[in-house]
């Protein structure tokens, strides 16, 4: 059950940071509707807001020092998944700092 | 003397020396200020977090009303506010690798609060991830 909260708050905020993206285009600071008509924005904040909530509830299960390194996993799923779906970049000088991430998480696992 | 002491007069003394060169400077105050208020509010968030789940356990309505995580909410809300107003200032790029410290820190922080080991295994794990963040990070 702990690692569901894991994978769920690394799935909300990397879906929080491509809404963030996605809403970025449309956003000009000086006409408000644009903000506030925004459902891009919305959905970046709502599943931005939630995160906290998972994080405490995996608490029940991990020790502080693991959850926070898990938290290590979203810089390698946010631009994972703005390669696939926003169509960024991907250089090796990033995949080599994933599996980096990767290999640092799995050492406190 | 001990190698430790050596090494925080040298960073102490660096400190000091920037932020001498840096006394009339107002934006450079609020922009570092801001970086390094957003990282001790992160640590800050989930020493709360931690306290919570320490006294609950499961999904209940009590955890989430309870007023120590309305703080812990507070706090990681207003830790993105600054963290976006300081970027007016601080570049991204350069701002970006500071908040990698905030491993390093909570692995002490669960040290010394919550009895957590500091084991071999934790502290490279720490290196491998801050370093991966670095090189994740395009500068």
């Amino acid at each position: 059950m702990g690692i569901l909260y894991l994978v769920i708050m690394v799935t909300l905020t990397t879906t929080g940071q491509i809404f963030a993206k996605q809403a970025s285009g449309g956003l000009v600071m000086s006409k408000p509707w644009t903000i506030v008509k925004n459902p891009y924005l919305f959905a970046s904040f709502a599943s931005i807001a939630i995160v906290p909530f998972f994080v405490n509830l995996a608490l029940d299960h991990y020790e502080l020092a693991f959850v926070f390194s898990f938290t290590g996993i979203q810089y390698i799923t946010v631009p994972l998944a703005a390669y696939i779906f926003l169509h960024e970049k991907l250089q090796i000088k990033q995949l080599l700092g994933m599996l980096l991430i990767v290999t640092g998480v799995w050492l406190f696992a | 003397m001990h190698y430790q002491a050596v090494i925080c007069l040298v960073i102490a003394n660096w400190v000091s020396q920037v932020m001498a060169d840096h006394r009339l400077d107002k934006k450079f105050w609020l922009g570092w200020g801001g970086v390094v208020i957003t990282i001790l509010f992160l640590v800050l968030g989930n020493i709360l977090n931690k306290i919570i789940a320490n006294s609950f356990d499961g999904f209940s309505i009590d955890r989430f009303l309870n007023p120590l995580f309305i703080l812990a909410y507070a706090v990681l809300l207003v830790r993105g506010f600054i963290w976006i107003m300081s970027l007016k200032v601080v570049p991204l790029s350069v701002a970006y690798p500071f908040m990698s410290l905030s491993y390093p820190l909570i692995l002490l922080v669960s040290y010394f609060m919550f009895d957590e080991a500091i084991t071999l295994n934790r502290v490279l794990g720490t290196l491998f991830i801050v370093s991966g963040i670095l090189f994740v990070g395009r500068r």
